[in-house]
This record gives C-alpha cells, structure tokens and sequence, in this order.
C-alpha cells in the first residue's frame, strides 16, 4: 500500500534553489495538501515524486522501495496537472481508456476499468465529446477519471481546481475528497490556496522559499500555529508587536504600544519582545477595550470591521446578525479571549520579511 | 464626471447572444463589482464601456456624453486585462510612460508621474525591471499603476487579482479598495468570486447567460435575493423543493419532497399545489434545539467557519455554515443527531424556475 | 532614454514628432485603415495573383495543340506524372527523415545542438542551381566516394530524388522543430505517468498534435519540389519532369506545352494538396493498445541508433551537397591566383561584381514592397478585417504561386507584361515579388497570429492611436519573428533562378550568372569560387542585418 517517504531532498535549478533539505512523510491513506505561495518549491516536490524532475540530492521512496531511478511510466502514479492536459486528439473515452491501452491490457479489461471510471465521475454520456466542447470543471473530472483508471493508488494533484470558476472549484474539492476517501487511496495535493487545504485534508505541510515550515493537521495549524508564517497564510490575522509588560506564572501582561493585554504564558520573561497573533473571528465583542469603527464590509457570514483601538487597527469578524446595529463610527467594546491570543518570540528581523508571500 | 449609463445595449457573437439587451447606470465615484459564472458576458460588458468591443445596437455614454463608436483611445476609460498584458518589450517605466505620452503628457510631466504612481504601488525600485523578472503580484501592481498615470477617471479591472495565489488575494484586495477611495475613482470591477465582490463593492451587478439578474448593493443583494439564481451564487444558501400546501397571509407552508415541513414569509401570492424553491442561507440555520431532526455526516473545517452537512430523513442533505467560536466551543461528532431550525422571517421563497433547481444552480 | 541633444538632432526629432502626429491622426480615421487594405489586396490581385495566371490563360487556345498531338501529349503527361511522384516521394522523405533530426532539436539537451541546429539553415544560402551543381558533382561526375567503390549515377531519376531532398530538407526540420516547441511537455509527461513508455508517447500523443505541422510541411516540400526548375535541369539527364519539359520546349521556341503543361500541374496539385488539407486533419493513428514492441524501441540503444541515423543523414544527403561544390574546389581556388583578381574585379568578376549589385537590389526592393503590402494582407487574414469568409479565401489564394514552376511563371508574367515595354529590371522585380510573396504573408501571418490582441488592446485603451500602437508594441514585440520572414524572402529573391531565366535575358542576378558559369567548361573554378564569395556575402550580409535590426530597434519605439 502506498506511504511516500521523501529524504534530505534538494534540488538546484543553475543557481536557484528550489528544494533545500527537505523531509516528509505521507502515510497510507493519508490525504496530505502541500501549501505555500508561489515559488516556494512545492510543484516541484510533486514532480520529483513523480519522477517528472530528476537530477537531485535525496532520496524518494515509495512503499519503503527507492524510486529514485524508476522511469516515471513504471512508477503507478496517478498525476493530475493543473492546466488539466487532456489529449486534444482524443475523445472523452480515449483519454479515460489510454492508461490501460498504454499498458497493452485486454480489451475487455480496458472497456470495463474505462466505463467504471466514467461511471464513478458521472461522465458516462460525454464518453464521445472532445475535450475541448467540455467546460472547465468537466475536463479535470475527465483529467482525474483518466488518472484513476491507471489504476494508481498514490494520486498527486497539482493545483488541480486553481483554474476553474470559484463555485465550480468548491463543488469539485469535495467530491475530490469524497472519491479518494471511498477508493482508499493515498493523495497529496498541491495547492496555494488555504481554504482549498483545510477543506480537502487530513493534513497540511506547509511550504516557503524552498523549506517546509511545519506539518499538522488543518484546525491544529489554524488555532495553534507553531510559526508565525503558517499562521499568516493559513487566514486572515491581527498581527502586533509588542513586549512582556509582566511575566506571571500561567499569564502574561503584554504591551502593544498603549493597550495591554493578557496571554497565556509559554515561558516568556519580563521585557522579552514578542509577536501577538489573534484571528479576526475569535476576538469577542463586549469587554474592556474600547474603539470605534472604522469600516464595515459584509464578507458571507461575517461582518468584517475594522476598529480603531488607540491608534491601532484591529479587525474583528463577528457574524453579521450580532453587529447588525454597528455601522461606520459607532463605538464599540471587545475582548481578546487570553486562549486565542498567540505569542511568538519576536524573530529579531522585520516582520515583515518574516511573513512576506514573495 | 465619470458616470457611465447603458442604454440597451445587446452583441451577439455567431449564434452566441453575450449581451442582451444591458441598461445600466453607475454613479460617480462608486467601485462596482460585476459578478457573474464563466460565459454570463461580464467581460464582454466591460469591453464594451471601454471600447474594445463594439455593441451590435444599444448606447453607451461615459460622462453624459455619447461614445457609441468612439474607439477606446478617446475614452477617459482604462481597462485592465485578467493577465496585466504588460508590453513585454519595455520595462516597468517604459510600459507607464507609455500611456502618458500616448495622451500627450510632455516627458517631463511623464516622468514625475512614473515615480508617483509607482510610489503608490509600492514598487520604486522596479522602475527598470522587465515585467518578466517580476513575481505575478508585481505585475499585478505595474498594471495598475500603468492605468492610474493615465490620470483616467475611470478604471475598468477584469479579473484583476484573478491570477494570483488565494493569499495574496486577500492582500491586494484591500490595497486595491484602498487606492481606489484615495484617488476617488469609478471603478468598474468584473470578478467571478463572490467573496471579493462583496467585500469591495459599493454596487454588486450580478449577471448570468447576457442578463442582469439583480443590482444593488452588496447587503441588499446578500440579504434580498430576487431568484434562485442570485441566492445561489452570492453568499451559501441550502435549497429545499416543495408544494406550497397553505398560504397563510404571508405565511406560505411548503412540504418538502421527505415529507417535512416548512414555513417561509413571503408577497409573491403563492397558490396552494404550487411548486416552489425556498431557500436559506447556510449560517442562518439554526443548530440543536430545532423540529427537524438531523444526523451529522461530515464536518469541513475551513478556518474562520467550518461546513457541516446533515442528512434529514430521506435522504435530504443540509449544510450549514458554523463560526469558529462555536465550532470550537461545541462538540460536533460525525454520526451524531442534531435538532435543526429553519427560521421562517429567513428564509427566501421563489417561483420553482421553469428548467427546474438544477437548472438553476449546477456549477460543474 | 536620456539623449544629448544637438541642434540638429533636435530638429530631425522634431521633424520626426510632427510626422508621427500626423500618421497618428490619419490612423484614426477608419477610411484610412480600409484603404489601406484595398490597396494591399488590389497589389495582391493585380501584381501578384492574375499575372501569374493570366500568361498562362490569355494562350489558353493553345493546349489543343497538344492534345491533338498524340506524341506531345504522351511526353507532356508523363512530364507531369514524374513530377507528382517525384514531389510526393520526396515530402514523405522529408518528413520521415526530418522529424528525428527535428526532434533531437527541440527535446534533447545536448551542447552541440546549437551548432546542428543553425547548419540545418545552412542549405538555404546556397542558391538552388549551385545546390543541383554541387549534387551532380558529389554524386555522379566527381564522387568522392568512389574510394568505397562507389563510381556515381549517372544524372536522371535519383539525382533529382537526391536534390529535391536535399533542398527542401531544411524547411521542414525548421517547420517541425518549431511545432514541437510549441506543444506543451505536459501531454507528453501525463501520458508517460499514465504508463506509456517514449514510443507509445510519441505515437499517440506527440505525432498527432504534431499533425497540423507534418501536413505543413508535407505541403512546402510538395509545392518547392513541383516547382524547382534551374537546378533540377541541372541534374535531370535525359529524365523530364514538368519544370524541366517546359524549360526544353521554352527553349525550342514552344510555347503550348509550358501552357498545357503549369495548367494540368495546378489543377493536380491544387486537388493533391485540397485533398490532404481536407482529410490530412482527419486521418488518425488508431491506438487500441501499446505492443511488447514498443517499449524495446523506447530503450536507449535503438534511440540512440536513431539519432545517429538521423544526423548522419542529414549530414551526408543534405550538408554536403550543399557545400561539396566549394569542397571539391578548395584546393584549386586556392593555388589559382583567383583572389587578387577577384577584388581587383578583373575579366569575369567584373560581371560578377555588377551581377552581385543587381541581385541585392533586387532582393532588397522585393523585401521592402513585399513587407509593406504584405503586413495589411495579414492584418486582414488574421484580425479578420473583412470577415472570416474572405480572410480564408485570401490566405489560400495567396499560397498560388507556390506551386506554379517557377519558369512556368516567369513566362506567364513575360507575357502578361510582355507588350507593356517593361524593361528587363522590372520583369525581374515582379518575378521575384510573385514568389517570395506567399513566404513573406505566411510568416507575417503566423508572427501576427502569435501577438497577444490584449498587448494591442491595452495600448488602445491606455490612449495610443492604432498607428502608435502598432508602431511601438506590435512591431517592437514581433521583431524578431518578422526578421526571419525578411531573411527568408531575400535569401530566396537572391537565390533564384527558373523564373528570372525565363522573363530576362539581358539582366543577370548572379545566381543566373553562376548558372552560365557552370554551363561552361573553361569557367568551373570561377564557379565555384564565384558561389563561396556569395555564400560568404551572404553571411555577412545576414549578421549586418541582424545587429542594424537589434541596434535600431530603439527607433521603432
């Protein structure tokens, strides 16, 4: 069964380095979403999983066997590209069929493994269409149809919903994870979109400049980011520095420059400069601190405001019905639930450079 | 002024109709948003008030003057492509200057303009990069900047953070809100992602197959749907199909296709034996404590909320939409029963459509 | 783009400025633009399309001569017979033998592909009738092979199989090599994830969206092969194919085989190439499965016995007769002492040196009248201008001459023009637009074709003009495609020869004065000197064009 274990990997394009050291493991069954922003070496990794991209340090093992060597049609993965990469040439049913056919299986073989695939993702009636009278989300059906009737049971999915129309992309993750799911296979998936990740995985590995920066399950990642980054990029964040005005057991007081407020303590010292990281949604309206509005935009189920607390801006995301009555310039009182306020060691640099997405 | 107003304004390419018969008026200085699935003749739209694209009948006027036939040169219109089209032969200065002098602007004024816009988007050090030595967000920024130095009022913007990474998204979303109320554009924004229109919109315009379906602005759109439509593709609603069995005032009772019951609050006369397509949205269904009675199938985290999906009997699927306080708060076990609600004052009732539900909302 | 400014350049700025400004306001009147389209299209009709036609119509009465002659009428369809077949055979050569080499070009990463890849284009400077010269040499009269035991073939059937090949051999490596560039690896990389070894890849895969550039190709070679005159008679023997019967009988003073003989050509080979147009794009490779087999061929052994096979075709069937002429000569030219009388233009090089002259400016007025008329041509063909319907009539009408012998045209325009009292300079000139005008609209098509419309919209909607837009995005963006359009139109204006033959007799472009030269005896070595000059010429010439083209592209923007 496949597991994918991925060794000290490196990987230098001339000059540039587009994996550096990099480990992981993916365990049968798992569904695993890498994510990071653009550049940050993750198609890359697929690839070399895949046996697209050779050349490099490292080693990749697929079910505890060295796959370094393997010419990439004997390896029995199933790749999902993002520019979809349907054969033009062919008709629905031919590139359903072409794995088997490539294979040389039966006939009989080819015309079953081929209708059940176009059965599983309900294509059955395109089976003559070309690709090209196709919308968007149905050729990577067919794209993802064609890899299952390979047969493979590790699925690599690279971006493969980020070309498609937004609610098109949302329908189609999960019925992507639903097929995986019922088909017990193994899947990693590529994306750089953290909704897409949280939605479709059992676990997130997240990715920057040629490094993983932490791997955990989605609301782990979410609620208690080891790294300021993931935190970052996983949502939407208020993000402060400040200093430990008072270390105590179990809390600390810290100074964002006017407004203090309390955290949890994970071991900080008096004076110590820190990163404070709270979500938008989980800062509670009703409490000690006191703004004003400063705008208010509807976003779906939240009223997104941004509040004007001392001189600082701090957004807070409450569904709407309970900020019905607030508009632009009302005043307004909230709380930072201690347990949902993240301190970080200030990593000394700017912080900017710490969470920048280039 | 740029106030831009369309006036029956129709095309057809081939057998394909892209534009039926569009009325529009937008005011000066608002940051519309058009909304609307691939092939709903957004772009189209957008290429016609700026001049790219010509309409087979109808009028377009920008400022109250006719500019039906002028071409897009000698409109104070400027349109963004989905992919920034930067000239790939001119660097980041070169490709701003260009449309400065196009205008006339003396090289001296041309100039002072580079550095300024280039300042507001933040990029003062790329003035001499090439588009292709920039990431995508910076070409993104160099597009824009090379519109604003046109000194054009009216900014047209398809797709403009279409291409790039979901993060980044949300990043330039504000910086684009922001530069548009500093420099006090009107801003004509074509987008297929309902999240980004209506958190930037002063007016959502929402199109599907050539047909305005509904305008207004975002809160009117999100809160008063006017068809299945619109309640589908702004915003998460459940759709739940049935016979209206009593009409009531404006209480209408609809019975569900598994035999359950309903109440929504409508004007539209609904007749008893009618069908009919009510709709709610997934965060206004109410949790535990309800009369309809749920197993919970499958629970999505997505960060600040999380989808839950429950099965009624029969088979009927709900999904509802649960904050992140609560989610963490509650403890929502897959398997386990849960008393739904469905409030009456929330819920939208319309006509059943004449190609039925799915005809309607199927995406794929 | 600081610049000191002196008074003068200050001025000619100026100048330069208010005439901008005024192309700028003129382009925006549409009747403008719509003249300018007519224009093109009334030059195409009138200069390009209808003379090569009309000399041939106009003596229509004629082919009853022919077919109420049972012997000329044996000899004339077996001319054409030969012909087809010779055309047809040596496209599908073309095609099996360029695709490896093509494919070695674009998908494989070795350090000398560079230096395989600009020799490919090498055959293209050699004028034709030299390349037919050098093949008899090389292959019959002076084999170097004949070391191996090889004493060479008489001229006939297989050298003019061998020249054919070898001339429009380059064509289609470069035709090919650009296709596959353009097809995306991803194809080929999900079929090799889905299980298909290289083999089948390239067979299901890579060949049929490689198809719309196989039948270009096959067509290109088709039409040139069908064509070729001043060389193949060169080669030909006793053997006749259709070009080298029309020479004979022009030269015996008859004109109604030349008549008989283009018209039944145009009609086969318009059918034969309509034919493969039309069910070219719907043949398929039928794949039912992948064979054991195929994966044998995928190994490393029997690719990389391909490839060699490949590179030792190309170099033996292709480079060398390109340059044994000058090879086989070296020696001579080298202890004659030809050079010092060469510079000093003395006896023959006098001639030689006007000849060159008349060439370039022949070759250079061809290449500016063909580039302004032709650009409208493709706006119209590519933009649509005029409809779709006209635009597909157009872009087929205008691949006419391709297929016309070139001395079948040269005498239909001698005698379409024939009474005007043109003179000699003139007929040459129009010769010469007639056949390279079909390379400069194809290149000029597909260049525009390739430039994103969105680039000229955003120049539209940021202010620029049509005139400014095109001026400053469209040309700077498609510079260097436009470029190998122009090289091609003037290495083929300066290499010609049938045509030129047949519409004068007092003008002489060198190519025509290379081609006397090796017609007689005494002047062999002149010859072949003669030839290495104007290769070297050329070359010059190119890489001049090439840093002028770069250098001033600041003064197009």
């Amino acid at each position: 069964m496949p597991s994918v274990k991925v060794e000290n990997v490196t990987k230098k394009f001339g000059g540039f380095t587009a994996l550096d050291k990099v480990n992981i493991n993916v365990d049968d069954g798992e569904y695993v979403s890498i994510i990071g922003p653009s550049g940050c070496g993750k198609t890359t990794l697929l690839r070399i999983i895949a046996g697209i991209i050779g050349d490099y340090e490292g080693h990749v093992y697929v079910d505890g066997r060295l796959f370094d060597d393997k010419p990439l049609e004997e390896r029995g993965i199933g790749y999902v590209f993002q520019n979809i990469a349907l054969f033009p040439n062919m008709d629905v049913g031919g590139n359903v069929s072409y794995s088997p056919r490539a294979k040389g299986l039966d006939n009989s073989v080819v015309r079953t493994t081929t209708m059940e695939m176009l059965e599983l993702m309900k294509l059955r009636e395109r089976y003559h269409d070309f690709p090209r009278s196709l919308s968007g989300g149905m050729q990577q059906k067919t794209a993802l149809a064609r890899a299952l009737a390979s047969s493979a049971r590790l699925l690599l999915l690279d971006e493969p919903l980020s070309l498609l129309d937004l609610k098109v992309r949302t329908e189609l993750r999960y019925e992507l994870r639903r097929i995986v799911k019922d088909l017990g296979l193994t899947a990693i998936h590529v994306t750089h979109d953290q909704e897409e990740a949280m939605a479709i995985s059992d676990r997130i590995i997240v990715m920057r400049r040629a490094q993983i920066v932490e791997d955990g399950t989605p609301v782990d990642l979410y609620l208690h980011p080891k790294k300021i980054f993931t935190g970052y990029f996983l949502g939407e964040s208020n993000i402060f520095e400040g200093s430990v005005a008072q270390a105590d057991e179990g809390t600390a007081l810290i100074d964002l420059g006017g407004l203090v407020i309390t955290a949890r303590n994970t071991g900080f010292q008096t004076g110590e400069k820190v990163i404070v990281m709270v979500r938008p949604e989980l800062i509670e309206i009703g409490g000690n601190i006191s703004g004003r509005v400063l705008k208010k935009t509807l976003e779906g189920l939240f009223s997104r405001l941004i509040l004007d607390v001392k001189g600082m801006r701090i957004v807070v995301k409450q569904p709407y019905s309970t900020v019905a009555e607030l508009g632009e310039g009302s005043s307004v009182s909230i709380r930072l639930p201690e347990e949902h306020v993240l301190v970080y060691k200030h990593p000394g640099r700017d912080l900017y450079s710490e969470i920048s997405l280039y | 002024m740029p106030k831009v107003v369309l006036e029956k304004v129709s095309k057809r390419f081939g057998r394909i109709t892209a534009l039926d018969k569009i009325d529009l008026m937008l005011d000066d200085g608002e940051y519309s948003c058009i909304l609307g699935p691939t092939g709903s003749g957004k772009t189209t739209l957008l290429k016609i008030i700026a001049g790219l694209v010509e309409p087979d009948s109808g009028d377009v006027y920008i400022d109250g003057k006719r500019v039906t036939g002028t071409p897009a040169e000698k409109r104070n219109a400027v349109y963004m492509h989905q992919n920034y089209a930067l000239f790939p032969h001119l660097t980041v200065s070169q490709n701003i200057i260009f449309g400065l002098t196009a205008r006339g602007f003396e090289e001296e004024t041309a100039r002072r303009k580079v550095s300024e816009v280039l300042e507001t988007v933040k990029l003062g050090e790329w003035a001499n990069a090439y588009p292709r030595e920039l990431s995508g967000g910076m070409q993104q920024r160099v597009a824009l900047a090379r519109c604003l130095a046109t000194g054009a009022r009216l900014l047209l913007l398809d797709e403009p953070l279409g291409a790039l990474d979901a993060r980044l998204r949300l990043e330039v979303r504000r910086e684009l809100s922001r530069i548009a109320e500093e420099l006090n554009l009107t801003v004509i924004h074509v987008t297929h992602d309902q999240s980004e229109a209506l958190s930037l919109a002063d007016r959502l315009i929402l199109m599907r197959s050539g047909k305005i379906i509904q305008t207004g602005p975002p809160e009117e759109v999100y809160f008063k749907p006017n068809s299945v439509f619109s309640a589908y593709f702004v915003g998460e609603s459940v759709f739940l199909e049935g016979v209206v069995r009593r009409v009531d005032g404006r209480i209408v009772t609809l019975e569900l296709r598994n035999g359950t019951v309903i109440e929504a609050l409508s004007n539209e006369g609904f007749k008893r034996g009618e069908l009919a397509v009510a709709a709610v949205r997934c965060e206004d269904i109410g949790v535990g404590g309800g009369p309809l009675t749920a197993r919970l199938k499958e629970v999505n985290f997505l960060g600040s909320f999380s989808k839950l999906v429950f099965e009624l009997t029969g088979g009927l699927k709900i999904t509802v939409n649960i904050p992140l306080p609560r989610f963490i708060k509650e403890e929502f076990r897959i398997g386990a029963s849960f008393q739904l609600s469905i409030p009456r004052e929330k819920t939208y009732l319309f006509k059943q459509p004449p190609m039925g539900l799915m005809g309607e909302i199927e995406a794929v | 783009m600081p610049a000191v400014e002196t008074g003068k350049t200050s001025r000619f700025r100026e100048m330069r400025r208010s005439i901008i400004a005024r192309l700028d306001k003129l382009s925006e009147k549409k009747t403008i633009a719509y003249s300018l389209y007519l224009s093109s299209i009334i030059f195409f009709l009138g200069i390009i399309l209808l003379p090569s036609l009309l000399g041939i119509l106009l003596k229509f009465d004629t082919v009853m001569n022919i077919v109420s002659d049972p012997e000329l009428l044996h000899r004339s369809l077996t001319a054409v017979f030969s012909s087809i077949i010779i055309a047809g055979i040596v496209s599908a050569l073309d095609v099996a033998a360029g695709l490896p080499l093509a494919w070695i070009i674009a998908r494989k990463k070795y350090r000398w592909l560079s230096i395989v890849d600009s020799l490919v284009d090498f055959p293209l400077i050699v004028p034709t009738v030299i390349l037919g010269y050098s093949t008899l040499l090389l292959w019959s009269e002076e084999t170097p092979f004949s070391i191996i035991g090889f004493n060479g073939i008489s001229p006939g059937l297989i050298t003019v199989l061998l020249l054919h090949f070898a001339f429009s051999y380059p064509v289609v490596v470069r035709i090919l090599v650009g296709k596959l560039m353009d097809i995306e690896a991803t194809y080929e990389v999900a079929a090799r994830t889905l299980g298909a070894c290289p083999f089948t890849t390239a067979r299901t895969v890579t060949i049929p969206m490689l198809k719309s550039g196989i039948i270009t190709s096959l067509i290109l070679s088709f039409a040139r092969s069908l064509s070729e005159t001043g060389a193949t008679i060169m080669v030909a023997g006793s053997f006749e194919n259709g070009p080298v019967f029309i020479k004979k009988s022009i030269d015996a003073g008859m004109v109604p085989p030349m008549v008989f003989v283009s018209l039944v050509l145009i009609v086969l080979s318009i059918l034969i190439l309509a034919g493969l147009r039309l069910f070219g794009f719907k043949l398929r490779i039928p794949f039912r499965k992948s064979h054991r087999i195929e994966a044998a061929l995928s190994s490393e052994g029997v690719t990389r016995i391909r490839d060699l096979f490949a590179i030792i075709i190309f170099l033996f069937l292709v480079l060398l007769p390109a340059c044994y002429m000058v090879l086989a000569r070296i020696n001579s030219m080298l202890s004659y002492d030809l050079l010092g009388k060469i510079f000093t233009l003395q006896g023959p090089w006098s001639t030689y040196g006007v000849s060159v002259l008349n060439s370039y400016v022949i070759a250079l007025l061809t290449t500016l009248i063909n580039v302004m008329f032709s650009l409208p041509m493709a706006t119209i063909i590519v933009r649509r201008k005029l409809g779709g319907f006209v635009s597909r009539i157009l872009e087929a009408l205008s691949n006419t001459s391709i297929i016309m012998p070139s001395v079948a045209l040269g005498v239909s325009l001698s005698l379409f023009w024939g009474t005007s009292g043109a003179s000699d300079f003139i007929l040459v000139l129009l010769a010469h637009l007639c056949i390279t005008y079909p390379y400069m609209v194809a290149t000029t098509v597909s260049v525009l074709e390739d430039i994103p419309v969105e680039l000229e919209e955003a120049g539209r909607t940021l202010g620029g003009t049509p005139f400014t837009v095109f001026r400053s995005i469209v040309l700077p963006v498609a510079k260097y495609s436009f470029l190998s359009g122009v090289i091609l139109t003037f290495t083929r204006s300066v290499n010609e020869t049938g045509a030129t033959l047949a519409v004068s007799k007092t003008f002489k472009t060198v190519s025509v004065l290379l081609v006397e030269w090796v017609k007689s005896p005494g002047m062999r070595i002149e010859a072949g000197a003669g030839t290495m000059m104007l290769m070297f010429l050329s070359i010059v010439l190119l890489l001049i064009f090439r840093y002028i083209y770069t250098k001033g592209g600041g003064a197009l923007a």
